[in-house]
């Protein structure tokens, strides 16, 4: 079963001065196992959509559910937080427990999952995000270097093997490096467990390389829900939102009025690659 | 948890928003003084005439000014509570019981929570006129000639600035933990005193963390700007009494010597 957003709107500090809408009339379905990606300029209310898929934030209006759980229920959002795992933008500063261990532990634990088990999923989760066990397990959080405290607080959510993973820009402040590492780790986690995952990016290339279908928001509204292919054939639209497209989909472009017949919908590098090598031999 | 406004401040450009700074804290102390000198329930009439007139002259909603008074409503119930039981006193009003309510206990009780709230509702007035920043600024300058004595007077108003403008920072962050925290399962909420303030913990200690690090970061940037302390700093709005201060000032003043020369007269 799906997480369903149903016309939810989002008012900040309704009927005073301040007052503003982050998100208005937005109906969107994560579907079990998809990922999905998040676009749209700063401010667009990415982050705000976000909360609501696990109930951190409710809608001034509409309604929103995940697999069957009605979110404004209090009961029902504790329960959708076993399965919404939620990663925040600069995950690292949450960590807080004096080793890497306990601090992995935190939401297992929280979950009320048993001793023996959480010492099994925090090794799991260690080893998924590529901190050997054996050598972090002692390690005091504070100590690890900036890119190993990002994987540290993203085994803290694996941990909780949730059945839906939200990233808020997982890549943030990332170099490339770190940027490939998190993507094929995201990959992995998916071929793992089957997890739907749905991802806050600014760099268009992630997204291309691994979304499944594309939100897009602008000023609080969602603009075009859709495969990949669609949402890059529009060029125009989303630089007009401010958006960029894909490195690949930017060469095909060009190409394209250059005269080269490059078909249409083209926006993942290794497609354009394969084109390229046969067009040219 | 974020829409904490920070102190009361209620922007404006009245003639008393633009009163110097300096003045309004002298005056906030003479008026405070002036409350004090009060010795006849009566005579309380002038200081609410005063606060009245402020108001009325900074332009602010008569429900601002009482907003200040609300978190003092317990107090103020269990002053007057307390003088009304037990002032000793000779005409009895009213008997409940065994407790006895006489007249002395009534104009004492009446007396003391007059003063409160004249106390507190003038001396906001203060705060809701002056900008955090210009109060600062105005706390070194009165504070300047105790720095021949040692007394950091500049210090103390540069930590005063840079403590005001990271509240709202800090209380962002904190909600942004908290929010982080929650989504891994942490319960807030439930459980006893003790329970609910080790679950504290997971946001206490990244926020101590982020402090920290945020500290050592100003004070790096501080210091590549060649921030090197109160000497020979100038200001960009230098502060100068004007004639408005003057005339604030005398009229307290005469207020104050009313309040003297009418008790006297008794």
């Amino acid at each position: 079963m799906p997480i369903i957003l149903e016309n939810i709107s989002y008012t900040y500090m309704p009927k005073s001065h301040m007052e503003q809408v982050a998100l208005s009339n937005i109906s969107l379905t994560v579907n079990e196992g998809e990922f999905l990606g998040i676009i749209g300029h700063t401010g667009s209310g990415k982050s705000t959509l976000l909360q609501h898929m696990n109930g951190l934030m409710q809608p001034s209006s509409g309604r929103v559910t995940v697999d069957g759980l009605d979110l404004s229920l209090r009961k029902a959002r504790i329960e959708a937080r076993s399965r919404v795992g939620l990663v925040f933008q600069y995950p690292e500063y949450q960590l807080f427990e004096e080793t890497v261990y306990k601090d992995v532990a935190f939401g297992p634990r929280n979950l009320g999952v048993a001793e023996s088990e959480i010492q099994e999923r925090v090794e799991e989760a260690l080893t998924l995000v590529g901190l050997a066990p054996e050598l972090f397990v002692e390690k005091s959080p504070f100590d690890l270097s900036g890119g190993e405290k990002r994987r540290a607080a993203l085994a803290g959510i694996f941990a909780m093997r949730p059945s839906y993973l939200l990233l808020d820009e997982p890549m943030a402040g990332l170099d490339p490096s770190g940027r490939r590492a998190v993507i094929a780790l995201l990959q992995t986690l998916r071929a793992k467990t089957g997890c739907a995952i749905v991802m806050i990016s600014h760099f268009m290339d992630d997204i291309a390389k691994c979304a499944d279908r594309i939100a897009v928001l602008r000023k609080g509204t969602l603009e075009m829900a859709d495969t990949p292919e669609r949402v890059f054939s529009n060029p125009e639209a989303l630089l007009k939102m401010g958006l960029d497209l894909p490195q690949a989909a930017k060469l095909s472009l060009e190409l394209q009025k250059r005269g080269m017949p490059v078909p249409n919908g083209i926006y993942k590098e290794e497609d354009i690659k394969r084109y390229l090598v046969e067009a040219l031999s | 948890m974020t829409n904490i406004t920070l102190g009361q401040y209620f922007p404006g450009n009245s003639s008393i928003h633009r009163l110097d700074p300096r003045t309004k804290i002298l005056l906030m102390l003479l008026y405070i003084v002036l409350v004090f000198l009060v010795r006849d329930l009566w005579l309380f009439l002038l200081p609410l005439a005063f606060v009245g007139f402020v108001t009325l002259l900074a332009q602010i909603p008569l429900l601002y000014v009482l907003r200040s008074l609300k978190p003092l409503q317990f107090l103020l119930i269990f002053m007057f509570i307390i003088n009304l039981f037990l002032t000793a006193g000779e005409t009895v009003l009213l008997t409940i019981w065994r407790i006895r309510i006489t007249k002395e206990a009534l104009e004492q009780a009446v007396f003391i929570s007059s003063r409160l709230v004249l106390l507190v509702g003038g001396t906001s007035l203060m705060t809701l006129t002056t900008s955090p920043i210009s109060l600062t600024a105005g706390l070194e300058l009165l504070l300047k000639p105790f720095s021949k004595l040692g007394f950091p007077s500049h210090e103390l108003a540069m930590m005063m600035t840079i403590a005001l403008r990271f509240i709202p920072t800090l209380m962002e962050e904190a909600d942004k933990i908290k929010k982080a925290q929650l989504a891994r399962g942490a319960d807030f909420e439930s459980g006893n005193l003790i329970a609910r303030a080790k679950s504290m913990i997971p946001i206490l200690v990244p926020l101590f963390v982020s402090a920290f690090r945020r500290a050592d970061e100003l004070a790096m940037a501080m210091e590549s700007r060649c921030y090197h302390g109160g000497e020979g700093r100038t200001r960009m709005n230098v502060l100068r009494f004007k004639p408005a201060d003057a005339a604030a000032a005398a009229l307290l003043c005469s207020l104050g010597l009313a309040i003297v020369l009418l008790q006297a007269g008794h």
